[in-house]
């Protein structure tokens, strides 16, 4: 290693992204206005981080009660469906930014790594990324607007259990200003293990343009056996946001043992469901407007979420919704 | 220095009149040494992009704060990307591993890919595991294509500091490698 070869690790910014921002910057300009940052590309990245965070602590909370029976089965929750939920932006934000510790609050000696998927490797093609994580993967026959393979990676299984502490429970609740909602007292102690599976990432690039395919057996959560899920499920949405009335109608709707939730905040995007192949499937789409502190919302495209079998898989890109839904309905 | 100079006598043109022929050129310019820094400073990934295109807006934004005789411009619109970048750690909480490991470069054969990324993943691993101040030298010099005298402005060290610094942090790296 050397300056030479230190220097030579750069590299051009992309033909389409160098010209968006250059216009974009020329409009700005020439209009004397401040947009904030529409112009750049969709980010499905936060989208899901974001959302992953709220189902976290949606499953966090959805956590059983322990009951003395030793020869029970545990409970398990599988994804089948995925369904939105739309909650408070305010709450997605605290839960987002951090000024409520969620980690700090749950995490410590409560949470165990039994396994640790590592880095993420790369991988020539999708048959040998599914070869590696033991599942079949599938690939769209369709691509739109010239998008080819850029890049194939695998997430090894994880494996990690939650370890209730009642008290720090409380507390992130009590933080969240829900004042209302009672936390059952035989949780403490509860042990809840979720299961991530390998999974396959499979990143298509045209210019500017992303998409990017997820796919990997269920999740699953085993919880302890005589679960109130509904009871728990409601508490969650609670902490996501939702009113007393509103989650508890909700809560009693929904299958807690297959349904993931997806919380989208109701000021940034809209939901529906399509089919993909038969199966219901969750479309998520941004608008691309200015949207203050939801700004990693901001840009247009959509998030494409839908089980199959033992399979869940995720779609998501700057591209439209009609281009996302033909994708994926070319999967083969 | 030259290319640095260069850019300097575009910038400020630009800067002060804001004229749409000196920006096209200042643009494309200045673009990847941005670009580069963000690459550099945090890894592959749509983060370059995205704190690149905050960067520039928030220069051409601030355009008319912009005094030549307090400093070079390079200075001047890398003190903008550094403060962006300051602003990234704060916000950034929880990445998703998979969509951090899938930003690839494209418009390269298979294996040409294939080598450039593990040599890529190897040289950004290794900055990963950098204390921040030397991996911010390590972009700035390398990512942008600062010289010591411009980093040490930026930076608010000496000159002769820098350039030990780098040193160092290069021979570190050689060793890791």
């Amino acid at each position: 290693m050397d300056d030479k070869f230190l220097y030579d690790a750069r590299r051009e910014p992309a033909q389409d992204f160098t010209e968006r921002l250059h216009e974009s910057l020329r409009r700005q300009g020439a209009a004397r206005t401040v947009r904030g940052s529409a112009w750049r590309g969709w980010r499905p990245v936060p989208v899901a981080a974001s959302a992953l965070v709220a189902i976290a602590a949606v499953l966090l909370f959805t956590i059983p009660s322990v009951r003395a029976s030793a020869q029970a089965f545990l409970d398990l929750f599988r994804v089948r469906n995925f369904t939105a939920v739309t909650v408070d932006a305010a709450r997605m934000q605290q839960l987002e930014n951090g000024s409520i510790d969620l980690k700090g609050l749950l995490g410590g000696d409560h949470v165990e790594t039994l396994k640790d998927p590592g880095p993420p490797q790369l991988y020539p093609d999708p048959r040998s990324a599914g070869s590696a994580a033991g599942i079949p993967v599938r690939v769209p026959g369709v691509l739109p607007r010239g998008l080819q393979v850029d890049s194939v990676v695998v997430q090894q299984e994880g494996l990690a259990r939650l370890t209730v502490d009642l008290a720090k429970l409380r507390e992130v609740i009590r933080s969240l200003g829900v004042d209302d909602a009672s936390v059952p007292p035989s949780l403490d102690g509860a042990r809840v293990t979720l299961r991530m599976p390998p999974a396959v990432g499979i990143q298509y690039r045209s210019g500017g343009l992303r998409v990017r395919l997820i796919q990997a057996r269920s999740p699953e959560v085993t919880l302890p056996p005589g679960t109130d899920l509904a009871q728990l499920g409601e508490l969650g949405l609670r902490v996501a946001g939702m009113s007393a009335a509103e989650a508890h109608r909700f809560a009693q709707s929904i299958d807690w043992h297959s349904t993931l939730l997806v919380p989208v905040p109701a000021n940034v995007s809209s939901f529906r469901e399509v089919q993909v192949q038969g199966n219901k499937a969750l479309l998520v789409t941004t608008t691309g407007q200015d949207l203050g502190p939801h700004r990693h919302f901001g840009g247009s495209g959509s998030f494409l979420m839908w089980a199959d079998g033992e399979m869940v898989y995720a779609l998501c890109g700057n591209l439209g919704e009609l281009e996302l839904t033909e994708m994926a309905n070319s999967l083969h | 220095m030259a290319t640095e100079s260069v850019a300097q006598s575009r910038w400020i043109p630009w800067v002060t009149a804001a004229t749409e022929a000196d920006w096209d050129g200042l643009y494309r310019e200045q673009l990847p040494r941005v670009y580069n820094f963000f690459r550099y400073r945090l890894g592959e990934g749509p983060e370059a992009e995205d704190l690149t295109s905050i960067t520039f807006e928030k220069a051409w934004r601030s355009r008319h704060r912009f005094r030549r005789d307090l400093g070079a411009f390079s200075t001047w619109l890398f003190a903008i990307a550094r403060n962006v970048a300051v602003d990234h750690y704060r916000q950034v909480r929880d990445h998703a591993p998979l969509e951090e490991a899938a930003e690839i470069a494209g418009g390269k054969t298979p294996e040409e890919v294939a080598v450039e990324r593990s040599e890529a993943e190897r040289l950004f691993e290794l900055l990963e595991r950098l204390p921040a101040r030397e991996r911010e030298l390590i972009a700035l010099k390398y990512g942008a294509g600062l010289t010591n005298r411009a980093i040490a402005r930026l930076v608010g060290l000496g000159e002769s500091n820098v350039g030990t610094i780098l040193h160092r942090t290069v021979q570190a790296l050689r060793a890791d490698w």
